[in-house]
């Protein structure tokens, strides 16, 4: 097996810097001034104009319109972002509503997941709405577990980080519109993915993260839609006062520069051949091979395969060995080696569930990249088979105690 | 014979622990220029732990985080492998499961057997290494006229740790690296410090690992249903109760302490056996405890054995027994009759058996009951 030059397909845990971006942070790291945004003096401005037009292209790049940077909380990580839309949104609905109910979905990220112990420990009540075997949202059962005068906010992932299924967020957004309902989309793995029709949807509330489009990871941002209400999670002055704490520059101008070289039509034609090449080698050369999430709308780069009778994380280690970098189930989740909570609602068993690797495509791959993989991955994947079935099997073990 | 091979061209799985040992055994194997690789094995759930009360132990996210410190330093590749569903299966249920059946298990020669090799050189297969190596003090010796590999003792008798390890299969051995066979402790920590490994000073874990401080019998208390562990009396062999107890699995063969009996009795009882059916602790006098002949069952040999007639060799019956001279007859089924030259005290149910010639391991099993009247 070759194990010249690692290939990185993991661009949904973080996607590989942005050359552009690289160069931007590295002349910023020279700059002779850099000071602390929020300062009075010549080189608090000179940071300050480095923020605010980073601001502005984040905002460009999500509203298609720059003047709306004041609708955008920078924040450090989409978890925060997220979790800060929640908690806002259903602190609020304790004081207007006698038992407030969140309906988010069972194919969340964990950082929304894990907000479902805190709403229930303050009384409230949460619906996760079922997918089907394809991994899409049942927007039937969504609209029926509203609840008129109880139902404070939907939460929905609207492309799905493990299996890339794209949410059907437009028909979810005018379920909430006539229910008035505040929607939150997560929206970390649909930017520069998929064109966002901001105006057509108009979520009350939208999150992304930085490291996902390019950028360093330790920027979230939420863009707030108009007149939708916000309390902050952390306190200060800054962001307006809807988030404290001193601004990350660094993060903050790489996640501007990423944001204005999006290109979501761009992204589409370059990398969905390769990924249909891809699927057709895979389909080839391995038996025994899954595509979790075949036959929904799913984002071009994104792969969930499964492997019959191979465990996911022997995949990554040996895949890893070999120069390839890919993740089993999402990368959060990994260590604790609970089978992926995504995959499990889809209707695969556990072992289905175990035995899933992502491959995440980005722009850099070629064809010749995805010949070699697919080669090795056929290796692995027969060396793993074979493992399994001759399992040295000691003499004690035959033996039950 | 690994050892014939260029060793850039083989692959090397190192069970690492987090510990001194099989950091130095990775560092060993790196320095001879093996391809090595480097798997810490997750035993148990690590989110619920208490950090102070688990730091330093075996298989802590502190061992985790220190074996990959060492694989970081010696530029290895690292991944952690969960085996905790193998682990509950193999070791703890196991090992709970024997004591309410009032024995005395060796949960350390089970994770040994079935987890630290069988499971490890599974998933050595599945990343393609061609051989595993652990931090054991053992070591393995190749013999040209038989091509087989034999497991030998460690030339430090103080640390040699094959009676752990009697459960392995030859095509096992052979494919396995144990470089601190040849080493003292002393001669290991003076390496890792030379290697400058974090963990050069690192205490050594003593306890078996998912027992806390508290002990075995608290762990079976809180893992286990009352109705399992039932109280019951202390008699002596005439029938005569002296005293009460608090579950079988309180006691071991040979014990004296912890009996709590009439402060005029104390000095003259030693727990003698079990009636299970009345949930009674049998003791008696210390001399009725010295025991020829016993049963064993399970029994793996690591190399081929001559079955058909009875043989003599020596024969260890727990970690800190000094090995006595025996003769060995085979039956079906892995089970072999052990007839000692000189009778062996508390010979305990459930507890490994190894068989040794010289310094060679032969095999072992475990002791299922003495057959003394």
């Amino acid at each position: 097996m070759s194990q010249k030059n690692k290939i990185y397909l993991d661009s949904n845990a973080g996607a590989p810097l942005l050359p552009l971006v690289r160069e931007k942070l590295k002349a910023l790291l020279d700059h002779p001034s850099l000071a602390n945004p929020s300062s009075i003096h010549s080189d608090g401005r000179v940071a300050k104009k480095l923020l605010l037009d980073a601001r502005e292209s984040i905002a460009q790049s999500i509203f298609k319109n720059q003047n709306s940077s004041d609708q955008i909380v920078l924040t450090s990580s989409g978890t925060e972002a997220n979790q800060t839309v929640i908690q806002s949104v259903l602190t609020e609905a304790f004081v207007t509503k006698k038992r407030p109910h969140w309906i988010t979905s069972a194919v969340e990220h964990d950082s929304v997941m894990q907000m479902r112990e805190w709403f229930e420990a303050q009384g409230g009540i949460v619906t996760l709405v079922g997918v089907d075997l394809k991994g899409s949202v049942n927007l039937k059962s969504l609209e029926n577990e509203i609840i008129p005068e109880s139902t404070a906010l939907v939460s929905l992932v609207w492309v799905n980080n493990e299996t890339g299924v794209v949410s059907p967020v437009e028909e979810v957004s005018k379920i909430t519109k006539q229910n008035k309902i505040p929607l939150h989309l997560d929206g970390a793995q649909a930017w520069g993915k998929i064109e966002l029709n901001y105006n057509e949807l108009s979520p009350d509330y939208l999150t992304f993260s930085s490291h996902k489009i390019g950028a360093p990871a330790g920027v979230g941002i939420i863009a707030l839609g108009k007149n939708v209400k916000f309390a902050p999670l952390i306190f200060g002055k800054q962001e307006k006062g809807r988030r404290g704490g001193t601004e990350n520059l660094f993060g903050i101008v790489g996640a501007g520069v990423a944001a204005s070289t999006l290109n979501p039509k761009l992204y589409e034609e370059s990398i969905s051949p390769k990924r249909e090449y891809l699927e057709q080698l895979l389909a080839r050369l391995i038996e025994g091979v899954k595509i979790n999430g075949m036959g929904s709308q799913r984002v071009c780069n994104t792969l969930n395969l499964s492997f019959e009778g191979v465990h996911g994380d022997g995949l990554v280690m040996a895949l890893d060995l070999a120069g390839y970098c890919v993740s089993s189930g999402s990368a959060c989740s990994s260590g604790a080696l609970e089978p992926s909570h995504v995959l499990m609602a889809m209707g695969l068993s556990k072992k289905e569930a175990m035995a899933a690797v992502r491959v995440s495509l980005n722009y850099d791959i070629s064809l010749q990249d995805i010949d070699h993989f697919v080669e090795n991955l056929a290796t692995i994947v027969n060396r793993i088979r074979n493992a399994a079935s001759k399992r040295p099997v000691s003499q004690t073990e035959q033996n039950v105690f | 014979m690994l050892s014939a091979v260029d060793p850039s061209k083989v692959k090397v799985l190192v069970a690492m622990s987090g510990g001194v040992d099989s950091s130095v055994t990775a560092a060993l194997l790196k320095t001879q220029g093996y391809n090595v690789i480097g798997v810490h094995m997750q035993l148990s759930d690590h989110t619920d732990q208490n950090f102070e009360e688990m730091g330093g132990r075996c298989c802590s996210i502190v061992d985790s985080n220190d074996a990959r410190k060492v694989c970081d330093r010696l530029s290895i590749p690292y991944y952690v492998i969960n085996a905790e569903d193998e682990f509950k299966e193999a070791v703890i249920d196991y090992f709970v499961h024997e004591y309410l059946q009032s024995r005395t298990p060796n949960p350390c020669a089970e994770c040994n057997t079935k987890i630290k090799f069988n499971y490890l050189f599974q998933k050595a297969e599945e990343l393609g290494c061609d051989a595993v190596a652990t931090g054991h003090y053992a070591q393995i010796v190749y013999d040209h006229k038989t091509k087989l590999s034999k497991l030998t003792k460690a030339v430090d008798p103080q640390k040699d740790q094959t009676y752990f390890l009697f459960g392995l299969t030859e095509s096992a051995v052979s494919r396995t690296f144990l470089p601190l066979g040849g080493l003292s402790k002393m001669a290991v920590r003076k390496l890792a410090e030379e290697y400058q490994l974090v963990n050069a000073n690192k205490e050594d874990s003593m306890e078996i690992c998912f027992i806390g401080k508290a002990g075995y019998a608290d762990f079976i208390d809180k893992n286990v249903s009352e109705k399992l562990r039932p109280s019951g009396v202390i008699q002596t062999l005439d029938g005569a109760t002296i005293g009460e107890h608090q579950g079988l699995h309180h006691f071991t063969i040979g014990q004296r302490k912890g009996l709590n009996l009439k402060p005029q009795e104390q000095h003259d009882y030693f727990v003698l056996g079990f009636d299970r059916k009345q949930n009674v602790v049998l003791v008696g006098p210390e001399e009725y405890l010295f025991k020829r002949t016993l049963f064993a069952t399970h029994i793996n040999w690591i190399n081929p054995v001559d079955q058909l007639k009875p043989f003599k060799c020596k024969a260890k019956i727990r970690s800190r027994h000094e090995e006595a001279v025996c003769l060995v007859t085979c039956f079906e089924n892995k089970t072999v009759q052990v007839e000692f030259d000189i009778p062996q005290r508390a010979i305990t149910p459930g507890q490994a058996i190894v068989f040794y010639q010289n310094n060679e391991v032969l095999g072992g099993g475990y002791i299922e009951k003495t057959l003394d009247s």
